[in-house]
């Protein structure tokens, strides 16, 4: 799986978020904002191919979790990703 | 969904970022002071680098007191512009050219896109101009029907 061209993470007023920028322009209408964690992933996970196991491991890595709910928070998140039209697989 | 209200001095100066990279913006508007021809807190916006701008057109300008404010240009001398907000009765803004960060081209409104640099749009600004004496009863009338 990997991040979809032209969704771009910003960092607007203290907020993280993702603007779709292929089209030469930003609709501060349309937009989608990550959590710090989601954030920390989305910056990780740039311009590389990863899986649910990559997540798993970035966020044990960082935070003070366990590996059977990093993995399951991982799934949802790519669940979230993918419906969002975020990602491809 | 979850709408984020920004306050102005946090996003304008990205805004004011984004558009001098080159990129259209889309914001909502907030505020009166384009009555008529914008509705503030329902319209969105739809801003371009300000390459080339005249009088008549609405621009995003950043003030020399760090305000933004997005009224049309009255008044165009050399490199001294002169904007005043369609719902504003008297009160004028004056900035330079290179103060002006973008430059609205389409009002976006409940599904409907209204061309604010087409022929028709300009033609009634300039009427609404002619207007300015009686301006104070046409808005009191028109903020009464609405």
């Amino acid at each position: 799986m990997k991040l979809i061209d032209g969704f771009v993470l910003r960092n607007v007023g203290g907020q993280s978020i993702i603007t779709g920028e292929g089209l030469k322009q930003i609709n501060f209408n349309k937009l989608i904002g990550l959590n710090p964690v989601a954030a920390y992933l989305w910056k990780e996970i740039e311009g590389k191919e990863f899986t649910d196991e990559t997540l798993t491991t970035l966020l044990t890595t960082r935070y003070d979790v366990d590996e059977k709910t990093a993995r399951k928070d991982s799934i949802e998140i790519i669940k979230n990703w993918l419906k969002a039209g975020l990602i491809e697989e | 969904m979850k709408i984020f209200v920004i306050p102005n001095e946090i996003l304008l100066p990205d805004v004011e970022k984004i558009l001098r990279n080159g990129m259209n913006v889309t914001l909502r508007v907030k505020g009166n002071s384009m009555l008529p021809f914008i509705h503030g807190d329902n319209d969105s916006a739809v801003l371009v680098p300000a390459n080339c701008i005249q009088k008549g057109d609405v621009v995003l300008a950043h003030l020399k007191n760090n305000c933004y404010i997005m009224h049309r240009i009255i008044r165009l001398k050399g490199d001294n512009v002169t904007l005043m907000g369609d719902g504003n009765l008297q009160e004028t803004e004056c900035c330079h050219v290179s103060d002006i960060c973008g430059k609205v081209t389409l009002i976006l409104r409940n599904n409907k896109s209204i061309d604010l640099t087409s022929l028709t749009e300009r033609c009634k600004a300039v009427i609404w101009q002619k207007l300015r004496p009686i301006r104070r009863y046409m808005l009191a009338i028109y903020r009464r029907i609405n």
